[in-house]
């Protein structure tokens, strides 16, 4: 039971920066979208009927050969996908090196967005309170939520029990306006000189803050990512989700820290510079990807970026498959958008390289694997029933289950993650990941076509604590 | 019985079934998402918001442990950390390697390979 304490409330203007554009629906912009994107299809489609007959080329053998050369491509890209992943992980794992702190503790806010978390407001905090590190205060700002989460956070708002003496709470109330207003409130109220920003339904770790602050000692780090497991295992999709964080998203980072070049700092734990985000102009509310944009905004600005494996903020994954699909087109959508925000840096490479060659690798993530994998399946599906070459399906199943497994062997290893998840390798690839990259591909359809979005809530259960 | 063909059947009608429970699941959630779709009322420039703290009469009784200046726990080496400031410096740039071509990083910043080997500290791969 919280015992109440006594609080001050005051009312306060806080600028609402208005940077996303007003949606405009426009018929015309997607017909001609539609007609410029099928009148280039058909010349292409005419120019290969027109000089097909002066080749040596059939119609089949063309297909034939097509597929062939694209199939090939992908299986290269595939490979060099993973060991350079792979290599890239284990060079960073390998300059990890774990001291003692070397006395150098800046003080830090966390910010805790919450919106209709009554539910897991109360347990986040309580994992902050745990937290093996001095100096730091946590500012709630709830985004007007239609639940009893106002409540709920202002019985927590005073100075509470901490590992290390008392710890103060704040809570900013203020009208719905999104995640990114709701940080961006946050992190103007906060006097600190490092900034951490978190999710309402997310649990840190006890030494999170300790092992990640420790990077900001140098003066070129921007920003640091944590690592996000998934809290709520036991389901299926819940499994297969901790698999997915662990080998394809954690793996990655990993991967990235080792040229500081991490692409995504994600929303469940970033530590940030303030001095850095004021620089980059705050959260911006135009994309549903505002991790995404605001650590493009920091590479850009030519801050490093750090990610620390320790520093491990446990998360609830969807679910049930709706409430997966809703977030993963969300995360697409958003993501696409960012990249669209900066396209300036990647048609241009000579503004910041390392920026170009982190949006291409975020493009080619975003759109350009899911399509390849969903056109490698149809392939082998289409060889299978149409041409009888159903054992070609099975040897590419195999082929990638063996490769997810020794993946997924070697991150489990790497993170002393439970061994039970690497079986769920073996249907990873063929159903987990084909699942998303269908998601993904129709997001990016709409997201072309400019089919307008909103955020929507994932729903939380709360009973999981760390 | 052969294998290989009856598995390939069982990957094949996977994966087909896969393909068939994404479509449907998307279109499913595209219909429930329309339902509900409501347009973003205009955003003001500013905003009046609820600033909620702890009461002055605990604040000023807790001021002198709420520190907002760094806590040095243990003094170090002075050898070691000359380069460790509590507030770091402005953006300086790349490193300087000239020293060594591969420089490797820890938790004092970037250090030389020989260095960080010869520190004596816990290692973790």
């Amino acid at each position: 039971m919280i015992k109440k304490q006594p609080i001050k409330k005051e009312l306060v203007e806080i600028p609402n920066i208005a940077d996303e554009k007003p949606f405009k629906f426009s018929r015309a912009k997607y017909l001609r979208r539609i007609f410029v994107s099928g009148l280039i299809s058909a010349i292409l489609i005419f120019i290969i009927i027109y000089t097909l007959p002066y080749t040596i080329l059939s119609v089949s053998s063309l297909i034939e050969y097509a597929l062939i050369v694209a199939l090939v491509i992908f299986l290269v890209l595939l490979l060099i996908r993973y060991f350079t992943i792979l290599i890239m992980a284990y060079l960073y794992a390998n300059q990890y090196t774990f001291k003692k702190t070397n006395g150098y503790f800046p003080f830090v806010s966390i910010i805790v967005p919450v919106y209709n978390e009554e539910k897991v407001i109360t347990e986040s905090v309580r994992s902050l309170l745990e937290l093996n590190y001095s100096n730091y205060e946590i500012i709630i700002v709830n985004d007007g939520s239609s639940d009893n989460t106002n409540e709920v956070a202002e019985s927590l708002v005073g100075y509470r029990k901490g590992r290390y003496g008392e710890v103060k709470i704040s809570l900013i109330n203020k009208p719905n306006g999104g995640k990114a207003k709701a940080l961006n409130a946050g992190i103007r109220f906060s006097k600190a000189e490092i900034v951490l920003c978190m999710d309402g339904d997310s649990q840190l770790s006890e030494d999170s803050l300790l092992l990640s602050v420790r990077h900001f000692a140098n003066s070129q780090i921007g920003a640091v990512a944590g690592n996000v497991k998934v809290m709520n295992r036991g389901k299926f999709f819940t499994d297969l989700q901790a698999l997915e964080y662990i080998e394809g998203l954690n793996m990655a980072r990993s991967a990235q820290s080792f040229i500081n070049l991490v692409n995504i700092i994600p929303g469940p734990v970033g530590l940030f510079r303030k001095k850095a985000v004021e620089e980059a102009g705050y959260y911006s509310s135009d994309t549903f990807a505002e991790d995404a944009d605001m650590t493009l905004k920091l590479l850009a600005n030519g801050w490093k970026i750090y990610y620390e494996q320790n520093a491990v903020s446990y998360t609830e994954a969807p679910v049930k498959l709706q409430q997966l699909l809703k977030q993963r087109y969300r995360w697409t959508r958003g993501i696409l958008q960012s990249i669209r925000k900066h396209k300036k840096l990647l048609l241009n490479p000579t503004i910041n390289f390392g920026d170009t060659v982190v949006l291409w690798s975020m493009f080619y993530e975003a759109l350009i694997w899911p399509v390849m994998n969903i056109a490698v399946n149809l392939f082998f599906i289409t060889a299978a029933l149409v041409f009888g070459y159903s054992s070609f399906i099975f040897f590419w199943w195999a082929g990638l289950a063996l490769l997810d497994l020794a993946t997924a062997l070697y991150c489990v290893a790497s993170e002393k993650e439970e061994f039970r998840l690497i079986w769920y390798a073996v249907i990873y690839r063929m159903f987990f990941i084909l699942l998303i990259d269908v998601c993904k591909m129709m997001s990016t359809i709409e997201e072309f076509l400019g089919i307008r979005m909103r955020w929507g809530k994932l729903e939380r259960i709360g009973t999981v604590k760390i | 019985m052969e294998l290989i063909p009856v598995l390939s059947t069982i990957v094949l009608i996977a994966t087909i079934m896969t393909f068939l429970l994404a479509i449907g699941a998307y279109i499913l959630y595209k219909v429930r998402e329309r339902r509900g779709v409501a347009a973003m009322p205009p955003q003001p420039a500013w905003i009046t918001a609820e600033y909620i703290t702890p009461a002055e009469a605990q604040q000023t009784a807790r001021s002198q442990k709420y520190a907002t200046q760094p806590v040095f726990i243990e003094s170090q080496p002075s050898t070691s950390h000359d380069n460790i400031k509590s507030q770091p410096g402005p953006y300086q740039g790349e490193p300087d390697k000239t020293e060594a071509k591969f420089m490797k990083y820890s938790s004092e910043g970037y250090v030389a390979p020989k260095e960080d080997k010869n520190s004596g500290a816990l290692k973790w791969k």
